[in-house]
């Protein structure tokens, strides 16, 4: 399914939640050590009553956290470097949870339990397994590490985004046990825990937001955007809703079961006002889409309106404007033929100028015409080998190409898709510029081409008389020339011709040339 | 041709256009009488002998433009290919456009043939006498 790509914002903001959540697990995961070290009751645990996070989950708080704040980092560190560090802190992560799971499931000692700080007196003897990792921490920090191992692997991310979403789960259970009190789930992992272990996970999801489930999410379609504002009000709603209906239970504003359809009632009320504000909000983006939608409709109409408007109008002048034209240049010479003896030499000159005129103006005229159906013309684009193309371009252009002595050498040249009448127009346009625009030098003229991925760059070079930098642009529009007519004929169509075939066909044109050097022109044509 | 002129029927709406083709026709070898219409109502008025052309005699070959006031050559080519009597004249359509769209429509109309008008008078000439060369010296054209 395509997903419409999300704005580079929208990712960015994403990583730096992951980046506050690896502070946060650190940070945490660090007090937590200080606390065994120094034997600070209140940094192991917020409650006397509440088990304490071990010393072990403190270690591996803070490694999964470095991990992730290394996965999300843009810092230019080498990526060999930070991949190790990763793989260091995640895989030390995994075995340390592993570890103590297995001690919890066969029940054995490994002796990692007290390692760093043995318990002592009251400590010692609460619990059966002193300074332990919690089993569903064990559980829950195994399936961090291995996610975070496997966060970058090409093909096993669903895994990684799957074990994240486990461990979000168990721990919000944990963090709801706490809020609601029920005893029978706080044993499994303590609350600093559990809230660290939270934050890892959602960071592990946001860390790359850019693909698997929170490719939708980061998405920059109506879901996505839907996602990102209903998401945090399933999470919160029914949490808090739970709690107030807990407190008032334990206040004794009503029984468990009276307090259940409560909470039901104010979950389905409170959905459906944040429902209700989606489903406006969507109707909002729809109108505004289908909007822009008949405005764009309206647009493309336009554009066909004025395109035919244009079309007639070349049509139109261009017969028109002849017919005047062959009146002139026709009745002139009748005149000569006819009053040959009777007009002076000198009104031959006046003649010729008057047929010259006339011819260039059909001249321009027809070049006007060819130019303005170029678009209207279109053949389909088909695939086009390009060295046929040269072949025949050098046929056409064999008596110039003879009489300047011109060196002709190409490249192996790809089949493109392209429209091939056009596409030899330009090779033709390019290639006969590059022999009339010779120096004295004998012409030596190299097609090259370039595979960039997703496009073909071809370029043409001459040894020719060059082109000042400052007309690069001037050149390819359409009339604009460099020289006047007695230095070189022409009406200045072929690159205004050349560029409008290269965008027709989705590249660009252009010019690299030093005056008197010679001229590099370069176009690109997508492979599609 | 046994001495007669070939006469020709010109469908001209420009006047200058008129008098070089005219003009061009005088340089040939051939003997020709050239009638000018200048649109084409009158062109079929001429050929249906109606009106001012009651006397008009049927031309051996028609030059017919495409593009004129009233009634264009597109419509007179149409009605001549359509009239049993005025079908076998040959009809040589001589007009400014060389568009893809015009020459199509001509022929698909059956036109015998299409020219495009040079600018330059010394083409012109060319071509006409090239025209004179082909349908009056070598076709045969259809008895009368």
């Amino acid at each position: 399914m395509h997903i419409e790509a999300p704005a580079a914002s929208t990712i960015e903001s994403f990583r730096d939640l992951a980046k506050w959540a690896s502070i946060f697990a650190i940070a945490a995961g660090y007090h937590v050590f200080l606390g065994w070290v120094f034997d600070i009751d209140i940094l192991k645990s917020p409650w006397v009553s509440f088990s304490t996070m071990k010393a072990n989950s403190a270690i591996c708080s803070m490694l999964a956290g470095l991990a992730l704040y290394f996965l999300q980092t843009r810092r230019p560190l080498p990526t060999e470097q930070k991949n190790v560090i990763v793989r260091v802190c995640a895989g030390l992560t995994a075995t340390i949870a592993i570890l103590s799971l297995a001690e919890h499931l066969f029940g054995f000692d490994l002796g990692i339990d007290e390692l760093m700080f043995p318990q002592t007196g009251v400590d010692r003897e609460a619990s059966a397994n002193p300074g332990r990792m919690a089993l569903m921490s064990a559980f829950a920090f195994s399936m961090l590490g291995i996610g975070l191992l496997l966060l970058d692997s090409p093909r096993r991310y669903v895994v990684a985004d799957t074990l994240a979403l486990i461990s979000a789960a168990i721990s919000l259970l944990a963090i709801a046990s706490y809020m609601y009190q029920a005893r029978a789930f706080q044993g499994q992992m303590p609350l600093y825990g559990a809230v660290v272990i939270f934050l890892i996970s959602v960071g592990m999801l946001c860390a790359r937001a850019d693909r698997g489930v929170m490719a939708k999410v980061s998405s920059n379609s109506f879901g996505g955007i839907m996602a990102r504002r209903l998401l945090p009000a399933t999470f919160l709603i029914p949490i808090i809703l739970g709690w107030l209906q807990h407190r008032g239970q334990r206040g004794g504003l009503y029984g468990a079961e009276p307090g259940l359809a409560l909470f039901a009632v104010a979950n389905v009320l409170v959905f459906l006002s944040v429902v209700w504000w989606g489903v406006n909000s969507l109707h909002r983006m729809d109108t505004k889409r289908r909007q822009a939608e008949r405005e764009l409709q309206e647009t493309a109409a336009k554009l066909a309106r004025s395109n035919a408007d244009l079309e007639q109008f070349a049509y139109v002048a261009s017969h028109d404007l002849k017919e005047p034209l062959r009146a002139i240049s026709g009745s002139i010479q009748i005149l000569q033929e006819r009053y040959k003896d009777k007009l002076e030499r000198s009104a031959d000159e006046v003649i010729k100028h008057t047929v010259d005129g006339a011819t260039r103006m059909q001249t321009l005229i027809d070049d006007l015409l060819t130019y303005s159906r170029l678009t209207t013309r279109e053949a389909p684009l088909e695939a086009t080998d390009c060295s046929q193309i040269v072949q025949e371009v050098m046929a056409n252009l064999k008596s110039a190409i003879d009489e300047s002595k011109a060196i002709i050498t190409y490249d192996a040249l790809p089949v493109v898709k392209a429209d091939s009448t056009q596409l030899l127009q330009v090779f033709q346009n390019l290639i006969g510029n590059a022999i009339k625009y010779r120096s004295q030098r004998t012409p030596r003229i190299h097609i090259g081409v370039e595979d960039k991925g997703n496009e073909w760059l071809f370029s043409f070079s001459d040894n020719g008389i060059g082109i000042a930098p400052q007309y690069a642009d001037r050149i390819f529009r359409i009339f604009q020339r460099l020289h006047t007519r007695k230095e070189y004929t022409g009406t200045g169509i072929g690159l205004a011709v050349c560029k409008k075939i290269v965008e027709r066909h989705g590249g660009r044109i252009w010019l690299e040339s030093e005056l008197e050097e010679g001229s590099t022109f370069l176009f690109t044509l997508p492979k599609h | 041709m046994k001495g007669r002129p070939i006469q020709i029927l010109i469908v001209e709406d420009s006047p200058s256009d008129a008098f070089i083709v005219t003009e061009a026709l005088k340089h040939g070898q051939e003997p020709t009488e050239v009638f000018a219409v200048h649109d084409g109502v009158e062109a079929m008025e001429f050929l249906r002998h109606q009106g001012k052309y009651a006397d008009a005699p049927q031309p051996d070959v028609i030059l017919l433009d495409l593009n004129m006031p009233r009634k264009d050559g597109r419509e007179v080519l149409a009605e001549i290919k359509a009239d049993e009597r005025l079908k076998t004249i040959p009809v040589i359509v001589l007009t400014s456009s060389a568009a893809d769209q015009d020459v199509l429509t001509a022929y698909r109309l059956h036109a015998n043939s299409y020219l495009a008008k040079p600018v330059d008078f010394s083409k012109f000439k060319e071509m006409v006498q090239t025209v004179e060369t082909f349908w009056f010296r070598n076709v045969t054209l259809p008895p009368r």
